[in-house]
């Protein structure tokens, strides 16, 4: 089972037993307001990216794809094209390791978000370098224009649930019992669950080997 | 399979401050994190120049003496002189033997002229000094083998200057040394890097020492 954009407003329409046009009207907010605490709430491949960067020879400055969300790693091209990993700092940390970011220069090592648009690396780059960056983006959502997203294939159930509950907020009390919001709050619980279950024996387990590879990360708090 | 063939290994300090984080269970992050770590590192090596001598810190000093002169400094980084020697214009060395201070004061005429054939050396602030006696008489050449403080940490690009020996000491140490300032960590995790730091140092201490024979010959009369 999936949903599309016009099945999924009319579920929520039917859920929350509203057909008002005002309700109706803030339909396309109330997903979009639903989505994006979805994917706050989840790490999935689904919304993982890379993209090639340029760095420049002599400018510490790299913008970041303006799709980024938050890094996962960033490697540059070395001689013979080998990858060298960056590791993610604070910009304290490249300020006091390379004070003299102006004029020295060498193989950047390290690299940290100077601000939302905008990485710096370190040593300031010597030449210039290719560089792979893995990252988190926020896909599209769902729209008239967009009909289906990933979130809306593959995890219909957290979609709706989350929506209830955005859609409860904006119905207010008088209109959704306490005991459908507990509900839908307790259901959107146990389907990211059950999607960091499926997330994690996809990325950690096969036939031959049903243990954790490496170091599971620390599970995303829900917002409850 | 392949090996790698190269002995290089040399970690910057940068990498060296992230080892002992690492040990102490604390990703290194901010600015303040590698500031401290630095610091840390100065006076672990200091803490080594103490300890006595490091074989690798050992070179030779010479200093013209000048006719007349009893006193010769002796500027940092060098710490003490283990063995001095006064070299005529043959090249012949003729060993000084090094008295106290008191002895030194001892002498009666501190300007005798003649041969030096000992020396004394009053330990300053930031420097030392030699003190000849006899005084020389004429000029030759002071020679020490002396023993001096370990190089600053420096830039955060920088090895540091110890024989690759010393880097399991050096890691286990300055982890040792970030701990002790970690207030939230356990006590039993600091006796376990106190443990492994003295165990590194106990280690290079054995390996780093001089391997030429020490013969003892006991004086029969």
């Amino acid at each position: 089972m999936s949903y599309t954009y016009a099945t999924l407003r009319t579920e929520i329409a039917d859920w929350l037993e509203n057909d008002s046009t005002e309700f109706s009207g803030k339909l396309d907010n109330i997903i979009m307001l639903g989505e994006t605490r979805l994917m706050r709430d989840l790490n999935l491949l689904a919304f993982r990216k890379t993209s090639a960067a340029a760095l420049v020879a002599g400018d510490p400055f790299v913008p970041k794809p303006l799709d980024f969300v938050t890094p996962r790693f960033f490697f540059i091209y070395g001689t013979n094209n080998d990858r060298l990993s960056l590791t993610l700092k604070d910009v304290s940390f490249v300020t006091e390791y390379w004070n003299d970011r102006a004029t020295d220069t060498g193989t950047p090592k390290y690299y940290a978000n100077w601000d939302h648009d905008t990485f710096i690396v370190c040593p300031t780059p010597d030449i210039a370098y290719t560089a792979e960056l893995g990252y988190n983006v926020r896909p599209a959502g769902l729209s008239a224009g967009n009909t289906t997203t990933w979130l809306s294939v593959n995890a219909p159930d957290a979609l709706l649930y989350v929506c209830l509950l955005e859609g409860a907020k904006f119905m207010k009390e008088a209109q959704v019992s306490p005991a459908s919001i507990q509900l839908w709050q307790a259901s959107y619980g146990e389907a990211l669950d059950r999607l960091r279950g499926e997330e994690h024996f996809e990325v950690n387990t096969d036939d031959l080997r049903e243990t954790t590879i490496g170091r599971q990360k620390s599970p995303v708090p829900v917002n409850k | 399979m392949a090996t790698s063939g190269t002995y290089t290994f040399n970690p910057p300090a940068d990498e060296i401050i992230e080892e002992a984080f690492d040990r102490v269970g604390i990703e290194v992050r901010g600015a303040y994190q590698l500031k401290t770590a630095r610091r840390s590192l100065n006076l672990l090596l200091t803490e080594w120049s103490n300890r006595g001598i490091n074989l690798w810190t050992i070179s030779e000093l010479t200093i013209p003496t000048v006719i007349g002169t009893a006193t010769y400094t002796l500027s940092s980084p060098y710490i003490d002189i283990i063995d001095a020697a006064i070299r005529d214009s043959a090249s012949n060395d003729t060993e000084l033997d090094r008295i106290s201070l008191s002895s030194y004061q001892g002498f009666t005429k501190k300007t005798t002229a003649g041969q030096p054939n000992s020396y004394a050396i009053l330990r300053g602030l930031t420097s030392s000094t030699i003190y000849l006696w006899p005084t020389p008489s004429t000029v030759q050449t002071l020679v020490t083998w002396t023993f001096k403080y370990i190089e600053d940490a420096g830039a955060y690009t920088n090895t540091i200057a110890v024989p690759r020996r010393f880097l399991p000491a050096l890691h286990s140490g300055l982890a040792y040394y970030i701990g002790m300032k970690t207030p939230e960590l356990p006590l039993e995790k600091l006796a376990v890097l106190k443990a492994a730091y003295m165990e590194d140092l106990e280690k290079a201490i054995e390996e780093d020492r001089e391997r030429g024979s020490l013969y003892i010959i006991p004086r029969l009369c």
